[in-house]
């Protein structure tokens, strides 16, 4: 039973460690929005393939339309 | 692939215009759309090879037409300007924050982003979808901040620099603050169950002394960090609550956790042989840590709705073409703006600042200011409001009031301050707490007094003070945040925002709706009512008077275009001239063309018959407008324009009514009118239900002295309005509605904003009967609980284990049952 008296302060080392993080997280805004994060997970099913995450030939299209206005 | 009907724009979702769609060929598919701007985003958006946001975008979608890219992006170039905004970072990026206006669903978000990343300047572009906020970092020797403005611009978003002002800022700290003091009453909690756990083990299976005093302590600590970090928040509020009197829910919950604690440190300090000796850690850090996640539920979801309506600086433009010494044109920042500068106001131009007019002729759009969808005529001497839109011609003005000193300014400031002395009024549960807290006391002094008397000192104070415990308000303190948060949450999703969530509990008892007419009963924009002709070959006079109106830049010009949009121009016109204030004449074939107003047509001498002059004569008085058509002597036809119904209105109106709701109709408009419109609404002939009220010819100005006047005869009034004007109606009003897009100034004012469309009322209001429902049976359980449990406790039977199990029951019924609002309010 004595190994409680180990476990007990390890457990709360960990979850101060798991606190000290969340911590950090909230500063940095990443709860800042938790609606939009949810569905991002749902959007990126194209770029996940690789080499697609750039369409270079159609690229300067896109680049006179800029130059028009 | 998710696309909405063939009816409808390929963009935006809109229903086709019958007559001038726009066909485009965009990936191999022809596509319909609704105007042109609709078909260049997708022509964009599809060149970049983000065509897959359509897969994403509901195809149910009914977005309004895309925003332009603004004229003056290069604007925010200006270093000076930057200075306020743009912040360099260590690794040399610039980083600046844009508010998005024109973001409809999760697919937006994902379009703006990717469109940016795709450039090579652009290291790193975020948006956060419910703040409408785009964080971008570029490098800055490879494009311009306004190069970025215009890319957001060219895919349909506009996007404003933007800044966090104090008390948004201090908003945030106060949302992350006390996220934070969730999570650690979270981490109490877990590690105090832990302990808790060993300790009811004990009891059934007997446990080492020396074993139960280490848990204790263990539980001890962490409970006593847990309430002076996290709970202290419960303390203070209600420490000022009693010192004013008061009673709010805070104070039970603050007995309730002291005295928890207080007696559960005496057991751990001094164990009493042979007495009852458990301790309520583990109740107590579950009920910091419940409560605390209802609060901040309930904060974010007030948050939400704020920053959704926070888009006023929308309303002026940012910058201002400055006429120096020469003459010549400037494009400025609107900051730099003095009072006396001369400043170019051009067609289509959002007039900067207010002030008076030098030179130049113009039709001016006031409706934010004074809710009237006409425009008015500026010449030389007449003053022009900020914020106001500019029409036809050119201006020249010299400005009079900068800043706070003008119009809008003043307004927001106004109903700011109104917004921010509305109490809230006490809701449901704040009435019971004082029953509660005194019951409650009562209760555990008769406990006490019996005990005394039958049994010994000791055991009397312990079974008071289990019924102190038991009798925590958890599932009380939760019973309304709980509902409300999800009620508005719902309500977000069906279009109906709730900026204040104790209207939705107000807006249950609204006896009396007031509506405004223009723009929330009618469309807000001027349409061709009806047209007639007086000669025989119509097609060749509206192909006539088609091109005629095209060349002219008048805004009921441009209705009459709209209303002959199935007729082919014609393009024998010669000479065309516009002449100020009357309308335009061309020449075709030798036949000289005039189309302008009623006294343009009488002061060339032209006589009508009294048949015509009569009909004139009743359009005029409905509030519609008339415009001639006529050659050298004769009339040939005419048009009657007006402001239209919203189809919707009539069905949501005789609805509300059947519900036993007194209805009023506010306007400026004279009483004749008004009295036509009120009976096109709600015929009065059908139903025997008392009929809409009409207060006409009322000033902007003494709209919220008729709302205070309705309340003085002891209705409870919802106001319905759109447009800077009904702002101050809307704050007087127990509950205040604004229509439309949250972006303007009665969003700010509004307690509700319906997002869709009038239609949105009806829901709005179904929505605010079920959370009430709701919140009256979530009261019923806490309260329940309370009956099911005080007597226990009374007589000293309750087992800690039970106070464990029974407490955060109440509390997840109550929370499951508020969770049942979306069946009730869908099904």
């Amino acid at each position: 039973m004595d190994i409680i008296l180990m476990l007990i302060p390890a457990a709360l080392i960990f979850s101060i460690a798991a606190l000290l993080v969340f911590r950090w997280s909230v500063k940095s805004d990443q709860y800042d929005d938790m609606e939009g994060e949810a569905y991002r997970i749902l959007m990126d099913d194209e770029s996940m393939i690789p080499g697609r995450e750039k369409k270079e030939p159609k690229q300067p299209e896109s680049d006179q339309e800029k130059e028009k206005t | 692939m998710t696309e909405p009907a063939e009816s409808a724009c390929f963009h935006c979702g809109l229903n086709l215009p019958i007559t001038g769609m726009i066909k485009a060929n965009i990936q191999g598919h022809g596509r319909s759309f609704c105007c042109n701007g609709c078909a260049q985003v997708c022509e964009i958006i599809h060149n970049s090879g983000l065509d897959s946001f359509y897969k994403h975008a509901p195809s149910s979608r009914q977005w309004s037409t895309p925003e332009q890219a603004p004229e003056d992006a290069n604007i925010f170039d200006n270093p000076e300007l930057q200075a306020d905004f743009v912040r360099q970072r260590p690794d040399g990026t610039y980083q600046a924050d844009l508010l998005l206006e024109g973001i409809h669903c999760p697919a937006c978000v994902w379009l703006i982003e990717h469109t940016l990343r795709q450039l090579d300047a652009i290291s790193y572009a975020e948006v956060s979808y419910t703040r409408h906020r785009l964080r971008v970092r570029w490098f800055s020797e490879k494009i311009k901040l306004s190069e970025i403005i215009m890319a957001v611009g060219h895919i349909g978003y506009q996007a404003i620099p933007y800044e966090e002002d104090l008390e948004q800022k201090a908003s945030k700290e106060r949302r992350q603050d006390l996220l934070f003091r969730m999570a650690f009453a979270g981490f109490v909690f877990a590690n105090v169950m832990t302990a808790a756990v060993c300790l009811y083990g004990g009891d059934f299976f007997g446990i080492e002394q020396k074993w139960r005093a280490i848990f204790q302590w263990y539980s001890f600590v962490l409970t006593f960090a847990g309430i002076a970090y996290s709970g202290r928040s419960f303390f203070s509020s209600a420490w000022s609550a009693v010192r004013q009197r008061r009673l709010n829910m805070d104070v039970p919950i603050s007995i309730g956790i002291s005295v928890s604690f207080i007696w559960s440190s005496i057991v751990t300090v001094s164990p009493v042989q042979g007495y009852e000796d458990h301790v309520y850690f583990d109740s107590i850090s579950m009920f910091v840590f419940l409560i605390l996640v209802g609060r901040f539920l309930e904060s974010s979801a007030r948050d939400s709705a704020s920053s959704a309506t926070r888009h006023l600086l929308a309303l002026l433009p940012r910058s201002a073409r400055f006429l120096n010494n020469k003459g010549e044109e400037e494009l400025v920042p609107l900051r730099s703006v003095q009072q006396g500068d001369l400043l170019r106001i051009k067609p289509g131009d959002r007039i900067p600042v207010d002030a008076d007019v030098v030179s130049g002729h113009s039709e001016v759009d006031e409706a934010i200011i004074s809710g009237e969808s006409k425009p008015v005529t500026k010449s030389a001497g007449a003053q022009v409001i900020g914020g106001t839109l500019n029409m036809s011609g050119q201006l020249s003005i010299k400005a009079t009031h900068i800043g706070h000193d003008s119009v809008l300014s003043q307004i927001i400031e106004l109903v700011d301050q109104a917004q921010n002395s509305k109490v809230d009024v006490q809701n449901l549960a704040d009435r019971i707490v004082p029953w509660f807290v005194f019951i409650v006391l009562c209760l555990a002094s008769i406990t006490f007094l019996f005990w005394f008397s039958y049994a010994d000192l000791p055991f009397a104070i312990m079974s008071a003070v289990t019924v102190l415990i038991i009798t925590c308000p958890c599932a009380l303190g939760l019973a309304t945040p709980m509902a409300i948060t999800i009620g508005a949450g719902l309500g977000g999703k069906l279009g109906v925002l709730i900026k204040r969530g104790s209207a939705l509990e107000q807006l249950l008892n609204v006896d009396h709706i007031v509506f405004d007419k223009t723009g929330t009963l009618t469309q807000g924009k001027i349409h061709v009512s009806h047209y007639h002709a007086m000669i025989e070959d119509t097609e060749a006079l509206w192909a006539k008077v088609r091109v005629l109106e095209q060349a002219s830049e008048h805004p009921l010009a441009q209705a009459i275009d709209n209303a002959l949009s199935h007729i082919e121009p014609s393009t024998h016109m010669l000479n065309f001239n516009s002449v100020a204030g009357r309308g335009v004449h061309a020449e075709f074939d030798k036949q000289v063309i005039h189309i302008g107003s009623l006294g343009w047509l009488t002061s060339l001498g032209i006589t009508l018959d009294e048949g015509i002059e009569k009909q004139f004569k009743q359009e005029e008085s409905n509030g519609a407008t008339v415009v001639a058509v006529f050659d050298h002597n004769t009339l040939l036809a005419w048009f009657s324009l007006g402001d239209e119904l919203r189809p919707e209105a009539p069905a949501i109106l005789q609805s509300i009514q059947q519900k036993g709701i007194a209805l009023s109709l506010l306007t400026g408009d004279r009483q004749g009118s008004a009295l036509a419109i009120a009976e096109k609404l709600l015929p009065t002939s059908t139903t025997s239900l008392s009929p809409l009220r009409v207060f006409a010819e009322v000033m902007p100005n003494e709209k919220a002295d008729k709302i205070a006047q309705l309340q003085g005869q002891g209705f409870t009034v919802a106001m319905v309005g759109d447009g800077v004007n009904d702002a101050p109606a809307l704050t007087q009003a127990n509950v205040g509605i604004a229509m439309g897009q949250a972006t303007d100034i009665s969003a700010q004012a509004a307690d509700v904003v319906l997002l869709g469309g009038l239609d949105r009322l009806p829901i709005a209001m179904t929505l605010s009967k079920q959370t009430m429902r709701t919140i009256k049976q979530n009261l019923s359980i806490s309260l329940g609980y309370n009956i099911l449990v005080v007597p226990l406790a009374m007589a000293g039977m309750v087992h800690p284990l039970l106070a464990a199990i029974a407490m955060p029951v109440s509390s997840l019924l109550v929370i499951g049952n508020a969770l049942l609002i979306h069946k009730r309010v869908k099904g």
